[in-house]
């Protein structure tokens, strides 16, 4: 049984040593002041595309996307484009979407499923494969010019525990070595068995690193989501991983250290929302606030038995009730939870180094029960069909369009531009991240070993 | 004065769930497509790029157009992905086997 946990900072759980909810050991990234111009310089971003985004691993796509042969999912990241899909043999292939003939984009739909691909321009044709099968008048081409059989380019390309990577320049580590969380910490989550039910992706007016930065730590909470007070405390539990990866667990269905209202037995309507989420009835329920987190987990395992959901048997308690929030460098942060992941990517914009594309992908497992729903901070719309019987259509939105994105996500995206346009001013001289922003500090300091050369 | 007419197409059976296959009814090219939902027949033309459906994959109550993946719901012809403009509907009956493409003469 966990321990009613103690807020100071650096948070610990004190969870074992090595195991997935353990404290890793701590990594002194120094007090170094970056140059705030790799936020908003067309120089940064060129570097960028030099010396970062063809040598790492990037997250495509979800194998939920794409679970039969000739299923495939498009994957855009700047101004490359990725085709990804479903062969035969059930392994999953990756191509740039562009044809060899003229650079057209072969595939035009966001997903779908597909015998060949034919190209809108003169209909050249490939394969799920990405072989060429056919050139429309074939003759009328020297057959020196097309000797090789210019097929779509591939690009490497690997899964795990449900997601699927690529990796541009195909010289980065074997996948499962360049993965910095330890093993088996994707995997207990079960993503491969959870379906796709939402994917959002609105445009922000920052750069992508504005946005992780934001992401990446919750000293912001209780100022700019100051309604998570009662529910989430914001001290989190951070830890450093190989290879720029982090994470911080957040515990949810707990009132904040700092909520003005002291710990009695009145329980917040934020807490509220969580017990009923776990299925308890806050009107009758006679704990207090000191109580919540851990009949929450045992209200959840107690559901879990009695509902089967097995893949709940391999999680902590913690894992029940609190948030890993996990960052997958460079550009990936994954809300991990029971019920479901919320994957964000920030992903850079083709031309602009203050626009990114904050993507959105919600996997859910769904549960055939009437008194159990999605959870409420999921914020999904309630006409959403959550059963993944229904391929969901990537809803977008805009840069000057308010996007569908729930509250709390909303009150970031208005934050995001404040920042992208400070950062610029020459009153600023860099920032000076503290130690509840650990994980910000840590994937500058990756960020720079690929611009440096040194990785 | 117009008057409804049930053609018969095709033997149930003669369709694989998941499959589809052109017909000529008075004339035109009507696809019927067999689906878990139902039976159900459209216009045998994509409407992005006026290719033929016939040979498209069906998933759930949606048809792939086999050329450049547009996307329609069967029960409406609606596009949801690449087209922008429905594609024309038939009503389907079944009867004693039978699958009956209902047209408008």
């Amino acid at each position: 049984m966990s321990a009613q946990p103690k807020f100071d900072f650096p948070l610990n759980l004190n969870a074992p040593p090595g195991s997935l909810e353990g404290n890793s050991p701590r990594i002194d990234n120094g007090l170094d002041v970056v140059d705030p111009s790799r936020h908003y310089s067309s120089e940064f971003m060129q570097k960028e595309w030099q010396h970062l985004w063809p040598h790492v691993w990037l997250l495509a796509a979800v194998t939920a996307d794409i679970r039969e042969s000739g299923d495939y999912t498009l994957f855009q990241h700047g101004h490359e484009e990725f085709l990804i899909v479903r062969q035969e043999d059930g392994s999953i292939k990756a191509f740039y979407n562009a044809c060899p003939h003229r650079g057209n984009r072969v595939c035009q739909v966001d997903r779908g499923t597909a015998d060949s691909f034919t190209c809108a321009f003169h209909s050249w044709q490939f394969g799920c494969d990405g072989e060429l099968q056919k050139i429309v008048d074939e003759e009328t081409f020297n057959r020196k010019l097309i000797a090789h059989r210019p097929g779509l380019t591939e690009v490497r390309c690997d899964t795990m525990a449900g997601l699927v990577f690529i990796n541009m320049d195909g010289k980065a580590p074997p996948l499962h070595e360049w993965m910095g969380l330890p093993e088996g910490y994707l995997e207990s989550y079960g993503m491969d068995t959870m379906k796709l039910v939402r994917h959002t992706r609105s445009e922000w007016k920052s750069n992508w690193k504005t946005g992780v930065d934001t992401f990446y730590e919750s000293y912001h909470l209780p100022h700019i989501h100051p309604q998570t007070q009662g529910s989430i405390e914001e001290f989190s539990q951070v830890d450093l991983y190989k290879n720029g990866f982090s994470r911080m667990i957040m515990m949810f269905g707990i009132k904040s250290h700092r909520h003005e209202v002291p710990h009695v037995r009145a329980i917040d309507e934020g807490t509220k929302i969580f017990l009923r989420d776990a299925g308890i009835d806050p009107e009758t329920y006679t704990g207090t606030v000191a109580d919540t987190r851990r009949d929450i987990q045992i209200a959840k395992r107690e559901r879990a038995a009695r509902l089967g959901i097995k893949e709940w048997d391999q999680l902590t308690d913690g894992q029940l009730s609190d948030g890993w929030i996990t960052g997958m460098f460079p550009n990936v942060q994954m809300g991990m939870h029971a019920e479901g992941v919320f994957i964000m990517r920030f992903v850079p914009h083709p031309t602009d180094p203050e626009r990114f594309y904050y993507d959105n992908i919600l996997l859910y497992r769904h549960v055939d029960e009437p008194n159990y729903d999605v959870p409420a901070w999921m914020a999904m719309p309630k006409e959403l069909d959550v059963t993944g019987e229904t391929r969901p259509d990537i809803e977008r939105w805009p840069a000057d369009v308010t996007p569908e994105i729930g509250p709390v996500l909303l009150q970031d995206f208005e934050l995001v531009p404040n920042i992208q346009q400070g950062l610029k001013s020459r009153g600023f001289k860099g920032p000076l991240w503290g130690e509840q922003e650990q994980r910000v500090r840590y994937f500058h300091r990756e960020v720079d070993r690929y611009i440096n050369g040194e990785k | 004065m117009s008057s409804l007419r049930r053609i018969p197409v095709m033997q149930l059976s003669d369709l694989p769930e998941n499959s589809n296959k052109a017909v000529s009814v008075d004339g035109c090219s009507v696809l019927v497509c067999r689906t878990e939902k139902g039976v159900f027949a459209v216009e045998n033309r994509c409407s992005h790029m006026m290719a033929k459906l016939e040979g498209g994959r069906v998933r759930g109550v949606h048809l792939f157009c086999p050329k450049h993946g547009a996307r329609f719901d069967l029960r409406t012809g609606v596009p949801a992905a690449l087209a922008k403009t429905p594609i024309r509907t038939y009503p389907v009956t079944v009867s004693d086997g039978m699958i009956e493409v209902e047209v408008t003469t």
